[in-house]
């Protein structure tokens, strides 16, 4: 359904991670399947609280207790308040006094087998005295004097300036007198985009299986990040992080949702208290009412045009947070939601505002591109917007103000690709988007040996399934010339001898990769170059029994430093799309699609690929089908029968371009998880302007929010 | 055919999984996903949504697509069961597990096996080819990725056509 | 408490097991176990009704075809005599849920799952469609639409089975569709679904309408005024609009995750023009 037209396909092989028939046969393995193949296994399943505010008055487990083949319950009385967080520890692994969302870990169930724990952990009994509750921002906002943490000065990560009560964090970026510039602009326009609650929805639950019998601690989880788990683990549950170790673990889809200890610590302390070990599998309605959600909330635009240049640019989010802060990784407690929209144009006086505050609700995470896919729908709507208002093509329009290369190159390549599209008859229309996506910081190190059967590559980052290992063995086959069959790449999990910052960020392909080609180069350096009087194929066996040595060891090292000269540069993209209204429905139809992106060195083409059309389906999924609805603090949509994903039949053909602008960036490795979903929401709603006229400002985009703006102007079919 | 109740609180059944018979006694509630993954052993059915929309549990009986999660153990007392680890003995559909690898049919791959299943039961009836691509599309509509976008998957199903 | 599987060998057999507390009719599992998944409903007994003979077929005589309760919707996209006659109603179930769920569910456990939202109701009450009911107090038969009291809550005793549906046959020049109207995603129910079937005179104005909605109330909706407003007149754009306003103020939905009161009531509209302007004999179509 996708096609590709690229300039150097001759040099481009395709090739995926080895050993493939793992993928094909059902042999790969993730957390739940360790899980199969324990035996004297406990199963944990855990109580929620079914109160979005409340005092916890009492959790009785009796009954619980006395089901058959329940082992143990654990509650919060029993472990005490253990916080978890990452720039913020506020978020309990088990409640203690007070719940704050519904779907609050309450207590735990260990029994003999998952049916079981789950009967019994409805049959414990908590009971709750109700406490007003902080719904959405409007109550946040309004009359009352609830205090959901009123002790937050206290947690570990607080910072002093806390204006107020239930506020997570504040951003700010500022560079300038923006109300001095606005009173210089020759027209000015204000936009309000709302945008609703989503999850990351991978197809894997989170899972993991506990075994801290002896000494030592084993653990096996869809912890994207195991570093952090292992410290984690070892504060929360008072063991040595000596002792603790993570197993390298497959995961199945992350896309931001499992970097916290929901589970593993409490397992951890099931499994020292019973002696057994003990495996948890959240259900799917658990996952999606439990783990981190994209925040809803709105995001007010003010442009100033002087001239016909963008003079002055005013932004004020203002997010809904949920129950805990502890999702978030960034110490302002905000996602990167500022500086995106119009970060490809220039841009003179920038004053940007944001902040986070705390209700009653699931709390907010990282959810792909956590803040980007927010404000690059408003940006890139408002920029169509102000377009319109001074008569220009959207495309044109852009053009003339865009100070990136790659923007202009891509911008280009849309206009004539977009071109044989054009007078398709009457409701249709095409709307285009600009965006890019920049690598997070983080720093690797990858330990790389060459012994005289092959390299081995032994990275910290699990594959959290983006194909990212058979990235690594394709940049080290590169950079040795050996064959890739010469190259093994083995995850070792959480060790204290590597660094790494874990999956997530788009950052694993630029900060890894460029790991992967140190440790390369400075085996180069013991080795020799290759000489290519020896041959070929995989020359270092050779090299090493002259050189008298069974093997030689490196450690390389890739960082990104936002900011700093070195940083990884960001990848950018841009989407055209055409769709068909039905002016008496306000049913859309996505007709094709046309990605094009400035890609950097493409290290794994398939692995590149896959990453554009999956992002920009994710992306499309999240325009225009996902909502996780929670009403008076309680889970709505609740299986993926509500909450729906796209399916095969969903999505439009795509085809994908890719532009090169200047040689210097062909050799660089770039992001690129986190490019294509951010663009679908803002051309899509560009290209319903234009096919009907009317504007949405909400996410998601529903063919009901399109008849009711019709209905609006009176211009329904 | 079919096994004995003699106990139906634990009822016994006897059932072919990937051509090998098995006769297991398994409680009432028990699913037909649980007897494979735990009680067999068959891990690479996986369990998603267990509500029979993402296909990530699909496995065939007697043929039929199945969400093994929305099927009890009991239910298919008598049947022949097929999964993903059944797939290597049919010659017919390597190219389809090759097409996957190198078309880019799966990221994480925790939908693969249901993927695969799902397609590998329309060739095993040697339907696939004679279909109409939409009829395919139709046909994996209960089989969500959230990692591909279907591209790969769909690249992997038509050289697996031809 | 442990669950207990019972596997009758007839249909007062089966009649028997229900006679049990908490005992539960299995038939295909999907909807029963997917409740079971949920924790929404926990059995103490389950009845199979796989081992009960004569519920799996399709039987036709010169007034009508019986689809039997147990029959897959797989079996009835199939089933030949079933798309000859009802072809709409055929089309129908090829629609349903996705490969997997027609492999499994049955017509009966469909009906007996009394979702408003379900296709197979829609389309079969307005196909005229009765269904039969086996009971320890006797037989009886009633009307597709009567067979659920609201979402979840069928019009039947726990002790009693659904064992076929009767759909009488088509009459001459009357033609039937069914649509689903899926703004969102392609795998999904549907936020306003409409069965319609119509009876044409030799001069192309309909002699008699029964449309049916789905999605827009606790049951199903038998649409009284709007098939009012199509009889005695052809099927043009005036007639199909009187339509739209007519069913657009009969129906009464609430909102859901698949559209608001207000949207859902709009579409019904909209979607019953549509229907019926589907049900035009071939040869009447432009
Ligand atoms: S787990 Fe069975 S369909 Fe999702
Ligand atoms: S490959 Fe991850 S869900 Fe399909």
């Amino acid at each position: 359904m996708t096609s590709e037209r690229r300039p150097s396909r001759s040099s481009e092989t395709t090739h995926r991670d080895d050993p493939d028939q793992e993928w094909v046969s059902g042999r790969r393995r993730f957390a739940a399947d360790i899980a199969a193949d324990t035996s004297e296994l406990l199963h944990v399943a855990f109580v929620l609280s079914t109160e979005p505010h409340a005092r916890l008055l009492d959790v009785d487990a009796d009954a619980a207790l006395a089901l058959p083949g329940v082992v143990a319950v654990m509650t919060g009385a029993d472990i005490g308040l253990r916080l978890f967080g990452r720039s913020l520890r506020d978020y309990p692994v088990l409640a203690v006094d007070r719940v704050l969302f519904a779907g609050q870990r309450v207590a735990a169930v260990a029994a003999e087998d998952p049916e079981t724990a789950h009967r019994a952990a409805r049959m414990v009994d908590v009971s709750y005295e109700p406490l007003s509750p902080l719904y959405d921002l409007e109550d946040v906002f309004g009359e009352h004097d609830v205090e959901l943490h009123p002790g937050a000065q206290g947690y570990e990560g607080a910072t002093d300036d806390h204006p107020f009560g239930n506020l997570q964090g504040a951003d700010v970026v500022v560079d300038g007198d923006v109300d001095a510039a606005f009173a210089e602009c020759d027209h000015v326009r204000e936009d309000t985009f709302v945008f609703d609650r989503v999850h990351s929805a991978p197809l894997e639950p989170h899972a993991c299986v506990v075994d801290a019998r002896g000494e030592h601690v084993s653990v096996w989880s869809s912890n994207k990040v195991p570093n952090r788990l292992r410290a984690d683990l070892a504060l929360l549950a008072d063991r040595a992080v000596g002792d603790i170790h993570v197993h390298p673990t497959n995961i199945g889809g992350d896309f931001g949702s499992k970097a916290a200890p929901y589970l593993e610590v409490v397992c951890l302390l099931l499994s020292e208290r019973t002696q057994r070990p003990v495996a948890a599998r959240m259900t799917y309605t658990e996952m999606l009412g439990t783990t981190a959600v994209r925040h809803p909330g709105r995001l007010r635009l003010r442009t100033g045009l002087r001239q016909g240049r963008i003079h002055a640019h005013e932004a004020e989010a203002i997010l809904d947070g949920g129950a805990f802060a502890a999702i978030k990784p960034r110490a302002t407690r905000v996602v990167s939601i500022l500086g995106h929209a119009y970060a490809n144009y220039e841009v003179c006086v920038r004053d940007e505002r944001a902040m986070t505050v705390y209700s009653n609700n699931p709390p907010g995470g990282h959810v792909r591109s956590p803040g980007e896919f927010q404000s690059v729908f408003a940006g890139e709507s408002q920029v169509d917007l102000l377009a319109r208002t001074c008569g220009e093509d959207p495309i044109a329009f852009r053009l003339r103000r865009t100070t990136v290369p790659e923007v202009r190159g891509i911008l280009e390549e849309l206009r004539a690709g977009v071109q044989p599209w054009g007078g398709d008859g009457p409701d249709v229309g095409v709307g285009v988007a600009t965006f890019g996506c920049r690598a997070g910081n983080g720093e690797s190190v990858v330990a790389a040996r060459a012994t005289s059967s092959g390299v081995v590559l032994r990275v910290g980052v699990p594959d959290q399934g983006s194909g990212m290992y058979a990235t690594f063995r394709l940049l080290a086959a590169q950079a040795l010339e050996i064959p890739r069959e010469a190259v093994h790449v083995e995850a070792i999990g959480a060790d204290e001898t590597l660094t790494d910052a874990g999956a997530g960020s788009s950052r694993v392909t630029a900060v890894v990769g460029s790991a992967c080609i140190d440790a390369c180069s400075r085996l180069l350096e013991e080795l020799g170059p290759p000489d290519p009087d020896e041959g070929g194929g995989y020359w270092p066996a050779a090299r090493l029994e002259r050189m008298g040595t069974p093997e030689v060891s490196v450690e390389g090292v890739g960082r990104n430093r936002r900011g700093e000269a070195a940083a990884v540069k960001p990848t950018y993209g841009g989407l055209a799309l055409q769709v068909t209204v039905d002016r008496m429905t306000g049913q859309f139809v996505i007709r094709r699609a046309m990605l094009v992106v400035a890609p950097g060195r493409i290290a794994n083409p398939v692995g590149f690929r896959g990453q554009l059309e999956g992002g920009f389906v994710y992306g499309l999924s999240q325009a225009v089908l996902e909502r996780l609805v929670v009403e008076q603090g309680q889970l709505v949509t609740a299986s993926l029968g509500d909450y729906k994903l796209a399916c095969i039949g969903d999505v439009p053909p795509l085809e994908i371009r890719h532009v090169r602008v200047g040689a210097e960036t062909e050799g660089e490795l770039r992001a690129v998880g986190e490019l294509a979903n951010i663009g679908v929401a803002p051309a899509l709603a560009n290209a319903i302007d234009d096919a009907v006229g009317v504007r949405i400002r909400t996410l998601p985009i529903t063919g009901e929010d399109v008849w009711q703006a019709l209905r609006s102007v009176g211009q329904e079919g | 055919m079919g096994g004995v109740d003699v106990d139906p609180a634990w009822p016994s059944i006897a059932l072919t999984v990937n051509g090998r018979r098995h006769e297991v006694s398994v409680p009432a509630d028990r699913r037909l996903a649980g007897l494979l993954r735990d009680d067999l052993g068959l891990t690479g059915t996986k369990l998603g949504c267990e509500v029979g929309v993402c296909g990530t549990c699909t496995v065939l009986v007697d043929g039929l697509p199945t969400s093994s999660c929305l099927t009890l153990a009991v239910q298919v007392d008598g049947a022949s069961v097929l999964t993903v680890e059944g797939l290597a003995a049919f010659p017919e559909l390597a190219e389809l597990g090759r097409a996957f690898v190198e078309e880019g049919g799966f990221q994480c791959g925790f939908c693969t096996s249901g993927q695969l299943v799902a397609i590998a039961g329309l060739m095993l009836e040697q339907r696939l080819s004679s279909m109409t691509s939409e009829a395919v599309t139709e046909h994996l509509h209960g089989n969500l990725c959230r990692c591909t976008g279907y591209y790969g998957i769909q690249r992997a199903i038509d050289r697996a056509r031809r | 408490m442990t669950l207990l599987w019972r596997r009758p060998t007839t249909l007062d057999g089966a009649i028997e097991e229900l006679a049990s507390d908490d005992a539960a009719i299995y038939a295909g599992g999907v909807s029963l176990v997917l409740l079971m998944n949920l924790g929404l409903f926990e059995p103490a007994t389950l009845v199979s009704l796989a081992a009960v003979p004569g519920l799996a077929a399709v039987t036709g005589d010169d007034e009508a075809v019986d689809l039997g309760a147990m029959c897959t919707h797989a079996r009835l996209a199939a089933d030949p005599i079933l798309r000859r006659t009802h072809p709409a109603a055929a089309d129908m179930f090829a629609g349903i849920g996705n490969v997997r769920v027609r492999s499994w569910g049955t017509l009966g456990g469909n009906l007996a799952h009394a979702d408003p939202a379900q296709d197979p109701p829609v389309m079969l009450a307005a196909l005229h469609g009765t269904v039969s009911v086996v009971g320890p107090r006797g037989d009886r038969v009633i009307p597709v639409e009567a067979i659920a009291e609201g979402p979840l809550s069928p019009a039947l005793d726990p002790d009693e089975i659904v064992t076929s549906v009767r759909l009488p046959l088509a009459e001459e020049r009357s033609g039937s569709s069914y649509l689903k109207y899926l703004p969102g995603t392609k795998d999904d129910y549907a936020t306003v679904s409409i069965g319609a079937h119509l009876q044409f005179d030799r001069a192309g104005a309909v002699r008699q309408a029964r449309l049916v909605a789905g999605a827009v109330g606790p049951t199903v909706v038998v649409l009284g005024a709007g098939s009012e407003v199509l009889t005695g007149h052809p099927l043009d754009p005036d007639v199909l609009d009187a339509l739209r306003v007519a069913v657009r103020d009969e129906v009464n939905p609430s909102s859901d995750r698949r559209g608001s009161a207000d949207y859902k009531r709009e579409m019904a509209g909209i979607v019953a023009a549509r229907a019926a302007s589907a049900c035009r004999p071939a040869s009447a179509r432009p």
